[in-house]
């Protein structure tokens, strides 16, 4: 099929946590992962629907705050714009942070780009009483803009907007000397390569601003700057009687007072009192009422995990596997086939039913609830609880959120870890995140393995793990080097309540994301098992590393078949796992220090790719082999300590 | 030379240079233009307060006593009248610096919370008062580290340690004139302004300066009460009805 351009590139863009990825969805048909916290999305992701018989790809981008640049991600989304310059933009207005929101419509004029505004959060502004006069707007902007006062709201009247007719705005004017320096700095910019330079009234501004990528960026496409032409840079800076950063901030955010004092009245309403949302947030921050919320999400979790899906795994199992594994036990004779099968290692067994009957119910009731606290709000606000503890293992600023994003999904906490500028930081937090943080799947079935035995193994075994990660951090950063402390500045996301519906969509993407990545690779792993089985090769396997599983761990020698089913995919090893701690092959001291050395252990492929991205081939291969070194030798003192304290702690 | 006011104004453009670092003659002539005559500065030599030599003109140590004093007043002024009055910050502090004594510029610094930056970014320097944090004058404006839990204030103005940071903060709204609402201030920082909940390390929170309760110019520009806020009794600025709507 031959790709052909689109007819229109659209670009959604907006501050972090307004509601992109959601408009995304809802204007393509697509499902891009939506979170009530900011950096859900950090790289661009792109989709084309057909309209009126063309192709119109809309790109969902990360957060961006203005075309100066504060973080990496940013600066993703400004390489977009200048490689693909847009037919037009799109960007989402969170009401709730009207004037932020319109520091970024500032830069998305002076693009010159046709742009598009859609308002989003309407219904919770006009709760607290503030009123965005719509009409007033588009005519103050000189641009169109929608109103979604609900989530999918107004996608009609955008979809109308988008295929009208759509004129280049004209740039905002912010004061005459800044306006006159623009005008000269653009002269200066043009005269480089005449007529070729991008936006070259939002790429003057950026001059003035000093923004400490954009120069580079600039000679590196239109060729160098000369003396003659720099020296005019720094004098049209000298011009504007100030710091020219300071004097453009100003005006700037003179003109956003202006447009937001013209469009948005505050209503009377009764003497306001602290809302739900801002109660509840404040609490779940608070170093004494934190924690008993934190321990209430947590035994939801539990109970779901335990109680819910350990009911529906075991339905599924007597309903599902246990007639299949009888009729094919009783259709083929005892041999080759029915091993390859049935066999402890067969397709069915290891294969199809451990993914489908273990895993995904474990995964869909977890995945569910932890949805649930993701578009609560909750996970940002439990960052800054955690920040005080975090500080202490050299988590200082804004790595706080990445670790606790950990606890979601590795690979995208690793690619979180972009938004820090502290070498130091992004190395303990991208050691931290794939050392002993279970992901969501891991911690799943953890829950559901552990639970098995009782909650005191759960306390346990997550209690082990929380030791090892701060004793990891404090080495780490004991040992790595001081530098560049980032300054943490954070926004939080407010507290919502969430739609299930919202939820339950997000939960299907990821099972249906899940059983389409992990089913083949279950299959694979079974398949690989059953033959070096076959061969011999896991019985002289066993055989050597029977010192080191049964004798240092004190686990038994099948835990070898489940090592071996973490290479392929950590759940199918501990989808193993839970059952061999059902059928009481585990013992709960057992399955604890199954759990940890799982945990620690099982390294994923896609977060191994996100550490090389992130900090580089060497640091990730150095962190990914002290890990496999480290999960074993903690693991075998953690069995240890288990076997000293049997005595007092019954476990 | 004219008078006292050109010698000041000659005295406050070679300090803009030095800090520049461009103490030459052609940049004291393209700066003050048609005001530019050769002769003044043979009296500024014949006064003590500069040296010419080639091309470079420097500030003696007594021309740059003069000079500091009325750039800290001119700058202070500017920080007085854009905190205070408004934003019209570079029409109104121009004449300020004649008029104002030191004890006067002093107070009102003390007022201000000594402001280490003027309006356009540039280091007020310091005084007497700055160096012994003396109190003679209750102090108007606060870190936000000073808040109370729940209490809200209105920005004075914000120090940052870098462009990168001033963009940041400016972005989500945290800059001079807008209202913020503290929130918590342990394990970290967290604020309300403009409708977002943002949280801060103490490092950044004390650089956020704050008009206390009842200190804050209101948006309906000066109050009934004409007496300048800097000369009121302290104790009414928490009686007063400044600031509350």
């Amino acid at each position: 099929m031959a790709v052909s351009r689109p007819a229109r590139l659209i670009d959604i863009v907006g501050l972090p946590n307004s509601g992109k990825s959601q408009l995304f969805n809802s204007l393509t048909g697509a499902y891009d992962i939506v979170s009530n916290y900011p950096q859900t999305t950090v790289e661009v992701a792109r989709h084309g629907v057909e309209a009126d018989g063309e192709v119109w790809e809309y790109a969902d981008t990360p957060g961006l705050h203005g075309l100066y640049i504060q973080s990496e991600e940013e600066l993703a989304v400004r390489a977009l714009l200048y490689a693909e310059p847009p037919d037009v933009i799109v960007q989402c207005v969170d009401a709730n942070r009207f004037r932020e929101s319109l520091l970024l419509t500032a830069d998305l004029l002076s693009l010159g780009t046709p742009l598009v505004l859609v308002l989003t959060a309407v219904g919770e502004t006009a709760q607290r009483g503030i009123h965005l006069d719509v009409a007033a707007l588009s005519r103050l902007l000189g641009v169109p803009v929608v109103s979604s006062p609900a989530p999918g709201a107004g996608i009609a009247e955008l979809k109308r907007v988008l295929r009208g007719r759509l004129e280049a705005p004209v740039p905002p004017s912010f004061d005459v000397e800044v306006d006159a320096a623009v005008d000269h700095a653009v002269q200066i910019i043009d005269s480089l390569r005449p007529g070729k330079a991008r936006f070259p009234r939002a790429s003057a501004l950026l001059l003035l601003e000093n923004d400490p990528s954009f120069r580079d960026f600039l000679t590196s496409t239109l060729g160098p700057l000369d003396p003659a032409r720099a020296a005019g840079l720094e004098s049209l800076k000298l011009h504007l009687l100030g710091r020219a950063p300071v004097m453009i901030e100003e005006k700037r955010a003179l003109w956003v007072d202006g447009i937001a004092r013209q469009v948005s009245t505050t209503g009377a309403l009764p003497p306001r009192r602290a809302g739900f949302s801002e109660t509840f947030a404040r609490l779940c921050r608070h170093p004494l009422y934190g924690l008993p919320i934190l321990a209430f999400f947590l035994g939801i979790i539990y109970v779901m995990v335990v109680y819910v899906a350990g009911a529906l795994s075991l339905l599924l199992t007597t309903t599902v596997t246990d007639p299949v594994v009888r009729g094919v036990g009783r259709l083929l004779p005892p041999g080759i086939w029915r091993d390859l099968l049935i066999g402890p290692h067969g397709l069915l067994t290891l294969g199809l039913f451990n993914s489908l009957t273990t895993v995904l119910p474990i995964l869909a009731v977890f995945f569910f609830v932890f949805g649930m606290l993701e578009d609560i709000g909750y996970l940002p606000n439990l960052a800054i609880l955690t920040r005080r503890v975090l500080s202490k293992i050299g988590i200082t600023g804004n790595a706080v959120i990445p670790l606790v994003l950990g606890f979601g999904c590795k690979t995208m906490a690793t690619m979180t870890t972009r938004t820090l500028k502290s070498r130091k930081e992004k190395l303990i937090a991208v050691a931290l995140i794939a050392f002993a943080i279970p992901c969501s799947a891991q911690m799943g079935i953890s829950i559901a393995i552990l639970g098995h035995h009782g909650l005191k193994y759960f306390i346990a075994a997550f209690g082990l793990l929380a030791v090892a990660e701060v004793a990891a951090g404090l080495l780490l950063n004991r040992f790595i080097p001081d530098d560049t402390q980032s300054d943490f500045i954070q926004e939080l996301p407010p507290i919502r309540i969430p739609s299930l519906a919202a939820v339950a969509r997000k939960t299907g993407y990821r099972l249906v994301w899940f059983l389409r990545e992990a089913i083949p690779i279950f299959l694979i792993a079974a398949l690989a098992m059953f033959l070096i089985d076959l061969v011999g090769l896991l019985g002289v396997l066993k055989h050597a590393l029977s010192p080191l599983i049964t004798g240092w761990l004190g686990l038994p020698i099948d835990m070898v078949d489940a090592l071996l089913l973490t290479l392929a995919r950590s759940e199918a090893a501990a989808g193993l796992i839970l059952r061999m701690s059902q059928s009481g092959a585990l013992n709960g001291a057992q399955s604890i220090v199954a759990v940890i050395l799982v945990t620690m252990f099982a390294q994923c492929f896609a977060n191994i790719a996100a550490m090389f991205k992130e900090v580089g081939a060497r640091a990730s291969l150095v962190i990914v082999g002290s890990i496999y070194v480290l999960s074993f030798l903690y693991t075998a003192g953690v069995h240890e300590l288990l076997v000293l304290t049997s005595g007092v702690l019954k476990l | 030379m004219k008078g006292i006011t050109d010698r000041d104004e000659l005295l406050e453009c070679l300090w803009q240079l030095r800090e520049r670092d461009a103490s030459t003659i052609d940049e004291l002539a393209a700066t003050l233009a048609e005001r530019f005559h050769r002769e003044d500065l043979a009296l500024m030599e014949s006064d003590g307060l500069a040296t010419v030599s080639g091309a470079t003109i420097t500030l003696t140590d007594e021309g740059c006593i003069h000079a500091e004093r009325l750039i800290r007043a001119h700058r202070i002024g500017e920080r007085l009248i854009h905190d205070v009055m408004g934003r019209e910050f570079e029409s109104g502090a121009c004449e300020f610096e004649h008029i104002v004594n030191t004890e006067i510029v002093d107070g009102i610094c003390t007022l201000l919370g000594h402001p280490r930056e003027c309006p356009h970014g540039f280091p007020i320097p310091e005084g007497e008062c700055c160096r012994v944090s003396a109190r003679y004058v209750q102090k108007a404006i606060v870190p936000l580290t000073e808040l109370r839990i729940g209490q809200t204030a209105r920005v004075a103005y914000v120090y940052t340690r870098s462009d990168q940071q001033l963009h940041r903060l400016t972005s989500l709204q945290i800059r001079p004139g807008s209202v913020v609402k503290l929130h918590q201030e342990y394990p970290t920082f967290v604020i309300e302004c403009d409708g977002a909940s943002i949280a801060m390390d103490e490092e950044v929170a004390r650089n956020i300066n704050v008009w206390i309760e009842g200190a804050a110019p209101s948006d309906d520009g000066p109050a009934d009460d004409a007496r300048p806020v800097f000369v009121r009794p302290w104790w009414r600025w928490r009686l007063g009805s400044r600031g509350r709507q």
